[in-house]
């Protein structure tokens, strides 16, 4: 036989590590030099360096390490590679000896091959000790004689597939959790047999019994009826290749039991197999009542506000925040002819509001959404139909979270035209009616101013000549009294008394038309004061007819002190004038304090005025009581001046006085029983 | 000698002036009357350096043209006459009147009276500046 002249060249073929075999000066090791090795050394070493199933071997009594190129990743990097080819093998596997030994001698000394799954057997490699899993064998390997001389090992690393399932596990329990936690019942139909399976939680939803699986059939049973139909139809669906598997619905379930609605949401995913048949139907399902009824309540208020907007005639909108609309109702559309893009372009309403006003009501606008005080504005607003600019009153309100922001804005505008248009026709005529009223009392200022300065102007005229006419009468007398027939005389003395009544006639005009003219100025009177110097005044005619004047205390008033003499002088010119020959003449003055209710009678008299009455009364003439207003009128005579004298003027002038001073004058009359004259003055002028 | 007395009379009416001078002769025989038709010829005549000034002015007050206020008011304007009392002689008998003209510098406000003999006693009173007396007669 011819020697072998590289022993091992055989391993030729056997990758790096057959290179590494062969190169190895092998002298140094325990095992020697290959020329000494045994034949099933080599033979194993062939099978096993050319193999691409990971394999290792420990050889001999020192149970030296071999290991091929499969095997080599397992070793990683910075590792044992390629340093334990040919190492003992306690020497090259320390920190797994302990484990590994044992195995080993087992197969020695005769054991069985083993077989392990799936082992954790951590490794030094990659600079560090390394949790790996592996799953192996050992077997025996016999020498020529037959016996076993090393163990060979096969071996695949597992760590991957060991940490993938730990992963699947991991999430698995995660999705467990989160299904709990979400409170979500899961189903799973097997649509092969139509068997349900379901966790615990959608049983008790659904009051089926906890440990069975479920028929499908019964599961839509619990289904509501007006949903079932749905349900199935949707379930069908998800079933066919065609619709992608997908499930998602939601219907109301009801307790076979209790009858209790509860709302839920299903959603799932159909599985299909490659003849596009589908195996598997799984997913959750979720109880949704709560939100469901709040958002039915919120759907239902929404409407209500709709039903509510759309019923009422006003112009209604909601706006955002910070201003943009986002409702209007349909009287907003029909007044703007807008649609609804060109109402979400316009929203600060710039094609409606009438120019004029555009400004300002967007300013306040503004405001408002700054300051979230509520807006007000009156403006003109284009109606469409007719192109016309009616009034609105514009109207909003700002509706706040509990937080207090400003979540919405609800508004009105309220067509107000013709209210505004009567107001302002209102108006129009008020300021009309006043501008008459100011133009006719202009006029009867000036009426008044000519009147007076007609009587003035008049009296004054008339005056002149009517003096030079008693002037030369009274000349004519006194130059010819000797020469004047006596029947001359009688005539001259009419023209006396004629020219003389004729004077008094014009002072008396002048007088009166005097006496509208307020130039004086009330101040506080004493009546008694004044009615003391009338009095002395017709003291020479009192004497001579022999008149009994009574009179009590009077008050003291505010009044123009000229005029209550006139006043005072007049009436009681008249009560002497009027006197009947035959009877002894009385004047009786008094006077009281109206009581309120009194005051009340008089519907002319400001009750919160006080007032005091002044009663003239005579036992004269008298006058029939139809006359006792026309007594006060200018002019107007009931007795003839054969017997009296007097010009028509004193009474007028006298109610001119008492109306001056926002008082009130009337007569009591009884013909031959005398008169008596009321006045009433107020104390007080009011401001 | 004490030197006659000078009245001017200022007055529209040809009957007032002549029942004035007649009047004023009876108080007194030697009184110088001179007369002016108006307010213009009054004031004319006063202005002219040749006449002697009147002792008394009696100025009636409705003339035509130039009224007696007006004319009331150039002479108290006039430093050479101011000085010179002013009886306002007149038919109105009203006391606004009265009193603005006496604020004016009239030193006396007269009605005229209708019976003749009054004249007399006016013109006396005025002449011995007895206001009061006159006065009394408005």
């Amino acid at each position: 036989m011819k020697p072998v002249t590289n022993p091992i060249q055989f391993i030729r073929g056997g990758g790096e590590m057959g290179d590494l075999t062969s190169n190895k000066d092998w002298s140094k090791t325990p095992i020697g030099n290959p020329e000494k090795w045994s034949q099933s050394l080599h033979t194993s070493l062939s099978i096993i360096l050319h193999s691409k199933f990971p394999m290792f071997l420990f050889w001999g009594p020192e149970l030296i390490c071999f290991y091929n190129d499969a095997y080599r990743p397992s070793l990683g990097q910075n590792g044992k590679h390629p340093s334990i080819l040919g190492m003992r093998g306690e020497e090259a596997w320390p920190e797994i000896w302990h484990i590994i030994k044992p195995l080993i001698d087992k197969i020695l000394t005769g054991g069985e091959a083993t077989w392990s799954e799936d082992q954790l057997i951590p490794i030094y490699r990659n600079g560090k000790i390394e949790d790996v899993y592996w799953t192996f064998s050992y077997s025996p390997l016999p020498d020529e004689s037959g016996k076993p001389a090393g163990v060979f090992v096969t071996c695949s690393e597992t760590t991957e597939k060991v940490n993938n399932i730990k992963l699947l596990e991991e999430s698995n329990n995660q999705l467990q959790f989160a299904i709990e936690a979400a409170e979500l019942g899961t189903w799973d139909l097997d649509p092969l047999t139509n068997k349900l399976k379901g966790n615990d939680r959608l049983k008790e939803w659904a009051g089926l019994p906890l440990k069975e699986d479920i028929e499908l059939s019964l599961a839509l049973t619990i289904v509501a009826e007006k949903d079932r139909p749905r349900v199935v139809k949707a379930i069908q669906h998800s079933l066919q290749y065609s619709s992608g598997g997908n499930y998602d619905i939601e219907y109301t379930i009801v307790h076979p039991f209790t009858g209790k609605d509860r709302i839920v949401r299903a959603k799932g995913k159909a599985w299909f197999n490659e003849e596009e048949i589908c195996y598997r139907f799984n997913g959750t399902l979720q109880d949704i009542t709560a939100q469901a009824i709040a958002h039915k309540k919120v759907e239902e208020n929404e409407k209500l506000f709709r039903t509510m907007a759309e019923t009422i005639p006003e112009i209604a909108w909601v706006a955002s925040p910070d201003g943009p609309y986002s409702f209007y109702n349909k009287r907003f559309y029909e007044y703007t002819g807008m649609s609804i893009e060109q109402s979400k372009k316009d929203w600060k309403w710039k094609s409606i509001v009438h120019p004029d006003m555009f400004e300002m009501r967007n300013k306040t606008w503004e405001r408002c959404l700054q300051t979230g005080e509520d807006f007000y504005f009156e403006s003109l607003l284009k109606r469409n139909i007719d192109q016309t600019y009616r009034w609105h009153i514009s109207q909003a309100a700002a509706v706040q979270n509990e937080k207090g922001e400003i979540i919405l804005w609800v508004g009105t505008s309220t067509d107000i035209h013709e209210q505004k248009l009567f107001l302002q026709e209102l108006e129009r005529q008020v300021q009309e009616r006043t501008k008459a009223l100011i133009e006719s009392n202009i006029h009867l200022q000036h009426s008044n101013e000519n009147l007076r300065q007609f009587a003035s102007i008049a009296s004054h005229d008339l005056q002149e000549p009517l003096r030079k006419i008693q002037t030369f009468t009274i000349l004519l007398e006194q130059r010819y009294k000797n020469d004047i027939p006596a029947e001359a005389k009688v005539l001259i003395e009419k023209i006396k008394s004629s020219s003389k009544r004729m004077s008094v006639l014009i002072r008396d005009v002048l007088n009166f038309s005097r006496i509208t003219q307020s130039e004086h100025a009330f101040i506080n009177t004493d009546l008694n004061e004044i009615l003391n110097n009338v009095l002395k005044d017709f003291e020479v005619l009192i004497q001579e007819k022999k008149v009994i004047i009574s009179k009590g205390n009077l008050p003291a008033v505010e009044a123009i002190a000229v005029q209550i003499n006139q006043l005072l002088y007049n009436l009681l010119s008249n009560s002497i004038k009027f006197f009947n020959n035959n009877i002894q003449p009385i004047i009786t003055i008094t006077s009281k304090k109206l009581l309120s209710k009194e005051v009340k009678k008089y519907p002319d008299l400001d009750p919160s005025l006080s007032y005091y009455e002044i009663i003239f009364e005579d036992n004269g003439i008298g006058f029939d009581q139809q006359f006792a207003e026309d007594i006060f009128l200018i002019f107007h005579r009931l007795n003839d001046h054969q017997q009296y004298s007097g010009t028509g003027i004193g009474l007028a002038l006298c109610k001119r006085i008492v109306d001056n001073h926002h008082g009130r004058i009337f007569a009591v009359g009884k013909e031959n029983k005398g008169a008596t004259f009321h006045i009433i003055l107020p104390v007080k002028q009011s401001k | 000698m004490t030197e006659n007395i000078v009245l001017l009379i200022v007055d529209d009416d040809e009957d007032d002036r002549q029942l004035f001078i007649e009047s004023a002769r009876e108080v007194d025989k030697d009184i110088i009357c001179v007369t002016a038709n108006d307010g213009q010829e009054a004031l004319q005549m006063l202005k002219s350096k040749e006449n002697k000034l009147p002792d008394y002015i009696f100025l009636d007050l409705r003339m035509p043209r130039f009224s007696g206020k007006k004319c009331l008011e150039e002479i108290k304007k006039d430093t050479r006459l101011l000085h010179i009392p002013v009886i306002i002689y007149t038919t109105s008998r009203e006391v606004e009147d009265a009193a603005e003209l006496k604020k004016m510098g009239a030193a006396h406000f007269i009605s005229k009276p209708v019976n003749p003999d009054e004249i007399y006693y006016l013109i006396a009173a005025v002449i011995e500046e007895k206001w009061d007396q006159g006065f009394k007669n408005v």
